[in-house]
């Protein structure tokens, strides 16, 4: 039996266990009997096997070069290196859809052991849930998409043909982690929907089961923020177009899920102080599920252009609409016919409080989250609009009355016998206008938000609470506008400033918390400051923790708020020629030609300058692979400071002249950006903590 | 699945046996073979156990009535550990300045009220405390369970075996989860929780004398604060 077959049908028994495990886990809560939930939890581990195996075959098949099967051929080079044909596993759409397919199920594994006991009657209807998402991601495998398809044709006295390797810009270690990180955050957050549709079944709606579940989108927020991240350090040191973030449609797929976990992050502590916002909570799992769904299809389908989607497919972009459309029906089904168990106990009782603050920053989030999905798809659903716009009068019409096309130049288009309309893409300076204006606000609540107590904060109070913060957020607005003038000549703007200051209140706030609570605590007990300080922290854990993911996102505010004196040089040098950019010089020394074997490497020297002194040398290359010659890869060089980066990547070297197209960046505070993910990070690690009694 | 852990680490070790024995050298494929066959071992491993699952006699789970008791009194551990939480960090906040004195006491004394009714009623106590209804009536806050308190209730913990023995866990989580503001004066970490066989030893409140589990904190008599 070949490893293709072998394959082919444990994906296939894969299959018929979710299907078997789905029966089972509806039979059990139909008919109360504790065999069928045990029978329904196994099939749950048996489905994790399943896949776990299948993984296994496929990881094998790239180690033992099996080219006869199509993923691997079309992946796999025997001369990559056993990391990256380990990896290459889920380097494309097929393998990718297996290894989601694998942490799902090892999520659900997890997740149905660890409260088997806990949350009881949850389980059947809680299996039933996660059989169905993974019985839908296994049909796409066995159906469209199975990674161990072989060639239709062999021929026995050819040799099997050679793999064509990785795609040269995916064989970065960035790229290795950055993808299972997004896939473990978005994988993860389908437990708290499967817990919070069985709550809705058996109207058991109570925080207990979402107390279980906060460390789950904890865990998921936390993934999803460190791959984005990884994404974000591998574009700026890969792609050389001197920045980290463009909005790009499959970037963004992993941000929904992302700003969606945040908000319910805060709203759940309103539920579990106040008893409100349940039906809100309930709201935010849905989404953060549904929108992780979105994400892979916008990733997976090709329905919007992108520098990394897996390529056009229509009938997978069909099947998800489907399953996404039942998804939501489902949800909010359930939620309506639940609304009466989920009325709140408690109401707000005054703006002035906190609950309120984690509202407003709930509000904030969502429409940050909706606007960035609304203008991905936006240019994806004007076509659709459009094909259908031109077969129907009246949907014409009517896509003429909201703007979406103009009617004068559909019909120029028309009668010249053009396309009626072209398609539109979004840059990044549309998402940019509104979310620099979203990012300030929240900046600004994260600021508000621990300083105001719950239920109410009287006036004086408040006023004592924000004095020196806001006197701190003045100065260091003030003084940040004056330094960048004084020492980069550039006057920033009101954006800028406004982004330091809210930096400055923030971080005071922040300081303020742990000095207050640092004295109270040694108020109450005698106590050195750093003992008041580690007490606090680790009892206080998911307080403390909150306040240190708070601070790492100043500092990444910090960082982009360095944005506003941003200095970008498109430039033609050659050797010995000097150009200035921002405070520094950089000089081009000369170029060399090198190769390896596995690659031809243009490399140019450049000294970085600073007021006359030879600071550093750089050396951004252009390499160009064998296996992919039509695809050079830009290789970036920067000289990095705590003020910022001096970050170089070249377009083209005349090797006769020297003469070089470089562009020359000057990206103010960046590495504040990774500073602060870092410490962002290490806050979230605290706030999920740990807990003898693993309720996941 | 510990076996089929066990099966995958035996075969790891048979095979590198095999190649110490031999001098064949363990290429990188060879590892992947026998992890693959280890993934088949544990693969087979958990379908056993599903079908030994099925296998066994069937049993029914708990009745729905007392699943409705539990829920109701889930819902009121929920509220209790809602209300202990916020009074402790409504302390927290007012020693940080956060609220005024007047702030801090009115809002307190509202939460120690309710906490007193929870408390009572998650004992069994069946009707509201004739000095707390008073209070709650002079604060308009006569509403928060006078109809259910009233009625008779029933004995849900009696009835309800699984959930009480998972209180102690869940207090735990709060001490240990709970935003820490339950910490002013209160070290007793997750560790020092009493076990089940120790909550039925009561202490006396030092201001109405009355008797509470020895793990209050609030006196369900009075409400006053129970000092350790």
């Amino acid at each position: 039996m070949t490893i293709s077959t072998l394959g082919t049908v444990t994906i296939l028994l894969l299959f018929l266990m979710t299907l078997a495990t789905a029966s089972m886990a509806a039979l059990a809560a139909h008919r109360r009997s504790e065999r069928l939930v045990d029978g329904a939890t196994a099939g749950v581990h048996a489905i994790f096997g399943l896949a776990a195996f299948a993984s296994a075959l496929l990881v094998y098949a790239f180690l033992a070069g099996d080219y006869s099967i199509q993923y691997v051929q079309h992946n796999g080079h025997p001369a990559m290196p056993v990391f990256y044909k380990v990896t290459a596993f889920w380097g494309s759409l097929d393998g990718s859809l297996l290894f989601w397919v694998l942490l799902l199920s090892l999520f659900s594994s997890l997740a149905i052991r660890a409260n088997a006991k806990r949350h009881r009657e949850l389980i059947p209807h809680a299996v039933l849930v996660l059989a169905i998402v993974l019985g839908f991601f296994t049909a796409l495998l066995v159906f469209l998409k199975n990674p161990f398809n072989p060639f239709l044709i062999t021929d026995a006295d050819m040799p099997a043909p050679q793999g064509k390797g990785m795609n040269p810009l995916l064989q970065n270690v960035y790229m290795i982690v950055h993808p299972p990180s997004l896939y473990l955050g978005m994988v993860s957050l389908a437990v708290p929907y499967a817990f919070g549709m069985s709550a809705m079944i058996t109207g058991n709606v109570d925080a207990q089961w979402q107390r279980s579940m906060r460390r789950w989108v904890l865990f998921g927020w936390l993934f999803l923020g460190i791959g984005l991240m990884l994404g974000g350090l591998w574009a700026y040191e890969e792609l050389g177009w001197g920045g980290y973030w463009a909005w790009d449609p499959v970037e963004n797929a992993g941000l929904f899920p992302w700003l969606t976990c945040t908000a319910f992050l805060h709203s759940v502590m309103v539920q579990e102080r106040r008893g409100m916002l349940k039906v809100w909570n309930l709201v935010l799992i849905i989404l953060s599920f549904w929108l992780t769904i979105f994400g892979t299809f916008l990733t997976r389908s090709g329905v919007v252009q992108s520098v990394h989607a897996f390529g056009e497919d229509p009938q997978l972009a069909w099947t998800f609409g489907v399953f996404m459309v039942i998804i939501l029906v489902i949800s909010f089904g359930l939620l309506l016919w639940r609304m009466p168990l989920l009325r709140a106990r408690n109401e707000l009782e005054s703006v002035l409080s906190r609950e309120f603050a984690f509202l407003l920053n709930n509000w904030l989030f969502l429409l940050a989250a909706f606007f960035v999905a609304g203008a991905t798809i936006y240019p994806t659903l004007r076509d659709w609009t459009g094909i259908l716009a031109t077969d129907h009068e009246w949907i014409r019409n009517i896509t003429f009355a909201i703007g979406m096309f103009d009617e004068q130049e559909w019909t120029t288009n028309m009668l010249a016998g053009r396309p009626p309309y072209d398609r539109i893409t979004i840059g990044p300076a549309f998402y940019n206008k509104y979310m620099v204006p979203l990012g300030l606000a929240l900046i600004f609540l994260t600021g508000v938000g621990p300083l105001i107590a719950w239920r109410k904060s009287s006036t004086e109070s408040l006023l004592k609470q924000f004095l020196a913060p806001l006197i701190a957020g003045a100065v260091v607005g003030v003084v940040s506008f004056f330094w960048i003038y004084q020492v980069h000549s550039v006057a920033i703007g009101v954006a800028g400033i406004t982004g330091f200051a809210l930096c400055g209140f923030t971080l005071w706030t922040i300081i303020q918390e742990f000095y207050r609570g640092v004295a109270v605590r040694r108020r109450n007990r005698e106590q050195s400051v750093l003992d008041a300080l580690i007490g606090l922290v680790t009892k206080a854990r998911r307080r403390y923790g909150g306040y240190i993911v708070h601070l790492g996102i100043v500092l990444m505010f910090f960082g982009w708020a360095g944005n506003a004196y941003k200095i970008e040089r498109k430039v033609t040098m050659r050797p010995g020629e000097t150009t200035e950019l921002g405070i520094y010089e950089v000089r081009h020394v000369g170029a060399t030609a090198t190769e390896d074997w596995q690659k031809d490497m243009l490399s140019v020297e450049f000294d970085v300058l600073y007021r006359g002194d030879v600071l550093d040398t750089l050396t951004p290359a252009k390499w160009w692979y064998y296996q992919s010659p039509e695809m050079p890869t830009s290789e970036v060089s920067r000289h990095m400071t705590a003020g910022g980066d001096v970050y170089l990547s070249i377009d083209d070297v005349d090797m006769t002249t020297g003469w070089t197209r470089v562009n020359l960046y000057y990206n103010p505070l960046v590495n504040w950006v990774w500073v602060g993910f870092g410490i962002m990070i290490l806050g979230g690690i605290i706030c999920i903590g740990t807990r003898k009694t693993e309720g996941a | 699945m510990r076996w089929g852990a066990i099966g995958v680490l035996g075969l790891f070790g048979f095979t590198a046996f095999l190649s110490f024995a031999t001098g064949a050298r363990l290429d990188s494929a060879t590892v992947g073979l026998v992890f693959a066959a280890g993934m088949l071992v544990f693969s087979l491993a958990t379908l056993f156990r599903m079908v030994q699952a099925l296998a066994r006699p069937g049993r029914t789970l708990a009745p729905k009535a007392h699943e409705l008791a539990g829920a109701d009194r889930a819902q009121l551990r929920e509220e209790k550990r809602r209300l202990l939480r916020a009074i402790n960090e409504l302390k927290f906040d007012f020693e940080m300045g956060k609220l005024s004195e007047t702030d801090f006491n009115d809002v307190k004394q509202t939460y120690e009220l309710r906490a007193v009714e929870v408390m009572r009623r998650l004992d069994g106590t069946t009707r509201v405390h004739p000095e707390v209804f008073a209070l709650l009536e002079d604060r308009g806050l006569a509403d928060v369970m006078p109809a259910e308190a009233a009625k008779e209730e029933p004995e849900a913990a009696k009835e309800e075996p699984e959930a009480a023995k998972e209180e102690p866990e869940a207090a735990t989580d709060e001490l240990a989860d709970s935003d820490g503001d339950v910490d002013s004066g209160d070290e007793g970490s997750a560790s020092e929780e009493p076990g089940p066989s120790e909550l039925a030893t009561t202490i006396t409140c030092t201001a109405c004398e009355g008797e509470n589990d020895r793990d209050a904190k609030f006196c369900k008599h009075c409400g006053k604060e129970i000092s350790a």
